[in-house]
């Protein structure tokens, strides 16, 4: 660089004519004003990167007094971690047995004469569990059903410990005629899937 | 003469910017990088001082009492996880879990139980019971029975009572003929001592993997709570049951009558 910057100067104090003097005048002015500034920068991003160092040394020092407890910090900690995690384990296969049981006595006791499960299947999951009711509504027409089955779905709402709920597959088929029977009954074929929090 | 000073102009332009590009290349971009690792480096350093400072400041060292509880809780799950060193210990085990549940599907009135072991009678390995418990496994059992409503849910909610590890997973009830008909997966957790699988474990229990835990939580900062360290009680269900919910069209008009 400084080669290139003594080059430029002594090419512009040659001996040269009138008009290519000025020219190389410009020349040496715009190159002595891009070293400037290269120089400058380059004194300027020095001094940027050396404050940070300072900076991160004085850090570092804190860092480091603050850490010394930091070990024995974390030990505590995983230590108690451990036993939550412990609590957990124990705790949770009475806690899911009762939820789940708890579950299907509650769901006697909202199950009306017209509806009748078909399937339920309970699974755990970490913190509760999840189900999944399939089940059947007879009514005398689709709108009875429908208006059954919405009753059904608002009393398994309430059920306090549900954390969410969602209903699918509701469709509803004509039953079959019975010989001695009225009218012709319509069946409604529902699943309710969910999630319950163990206590 | 006039060309000579052109191609000279052109040699200064082209080599000024050559080494303006040098300079970029070779001094401007990596001390950039190197100001902006810093700039970093000095931010993580700020944020774990004020992490170290807020943890100082808001942590309490465990104390007699807490040991206590650290020690009972490791007590409490070693002593419900029985070793098995031996087959004939694996098949005592086995009987005595039988028993247990044939004892108490006796007791609360299950009929047609049957109990069925995993097939390979090969436990999979747990992970997640901490460090201090190893090589634990868990050997699935499938029982399926069937009953009066009540009858199952209080026996379905009895099982874990066992002084063994016992946790239910799926649970699966069906409309059966004259009775619902049941079926209740049980693992039952065992220490094996005859292979070291330390290491890398496989095929580990997916809902124990998942178990997230949340290092930086605040609550790992306290001492534990006493009323934490209660277990959670052997609980029975209220005795309001309906018995309409499986039972088929026949059996409800009997039952309504």
């Amino acid at each position: 660089m400084i080669l290139y910057f003594y080059c430029v100067i002594v090419y512009s104090m040659k001996e040269k004519p009138e008009h290519l003097k000025q020219r190389s005048k410009g020349l040496t002015i715009f190159a002595v004003i891009i070293a400037a500034i290269l120089i400058v920068s380059t004194f300027y991003f020095q001094n940027i990167k050396g404050s940070y160092k300072k900076k991160i040394e004085n850090t570092r020092a804190t860092y480091l007094s603050l850490s010394k407890n930091a070990d024995s910090i974390e030990e505590t900690k995983n230590l108690r971690a451990d036993f939550y995690k412990h609590r957990h384990y124990l705790d949770f296969p009475l806690k899911y047995s009762y939820s789940a049981a708890n579950f299907v006595r509650k769901l006697s006791l909202i199950t009306a004469e017209a509806i009748k499960l078909i399937k339920i299947e309970i699974n755990p999951v970490n913190q509760g569990l999840t189900f999944s009711l399939r089940g059947q509504i007879k009514a005398a027409n689709k709108i009875e059903a429908r208006s059954k089955f919405l009753q059904y779905y608002q009393a398994l709402k309430r059920f306090e410990d549900i954390l969410h709920m969602e209903s699918s597959k509701v469709k509803v088929k004509p039953g079959e005629k019975k010989p001695g029977q009225g009218d012709k009954q319509v069946k409604l074929y529902f699943t309710v899937k969910g999630e319950i929090e163990t206590w | 003469m006039r060309r000579k000073n052109l191609f000279i102009k052109l040699a200064g332009i082209l080599s000024l910017i050559f080494l303006i590009s040098i300079y970029i290349l070779l001094y401007f971009i990596p001390t950039l990088k190197s100001i902006n690792r810093y700039k970093r480096q000095l931010k993580d350093m700020n944020l774990k001082i004020l992490d170290f400072t807020r943890m100082d400041s808001d942590f309490s060292f465990s104390d007699e009492r807490e040991r206590n509880y650290f020690a009972r809780i490791n007590r409490e799950l070693s002593g419900k996880i029985p070793e098995v060193r031996s087959k004939e210990d694996f098949i005592a085990l086995n009987t005595r879990i039988s028993n247990y549940i044939q004892k108490l599907a006796g007791e609360d009135g299950i009929l047609n139980l049957v109990i069925k072991p995993d097939e390979e009678q090969k436990g999979a390995p747990v992970k997640g019971f901490s460090l201090r418990i190893n090589n634990v496994k868990s050997l699935t059992i499938t029982l399926s029975f069937t009953g009066k409503i009540k009858n199952a849910v209080n026996f379905i909610n009895h099982i874990p009572w066992s002084d063994y590890y016992l946790s239910e997973d799926r649970i699966l009830i069906s409309a059966g003929d004259i009775l619902p008909y049941y079926i209740v997966v049980l693992k039952i957790y065992y220490i094996d001592l005859q292979e070291q699988t330390a290491g890398v474990v496989k095929n580990s229990e997916k809902s124990r993997e998942s178990l997230v835990i949340d290092y930086n939580s605040e609550v790992l900062l306290n001492r534990i709570d006493p009323e934490l360290t209660e277990p959670f009680p052997q609980k029975e269900l209220p005795p309001e049951f309906s018995t309409i919910i499986f039972s088929k069209d026949t059996l409800r008009k009997k039952e309504q009558q």
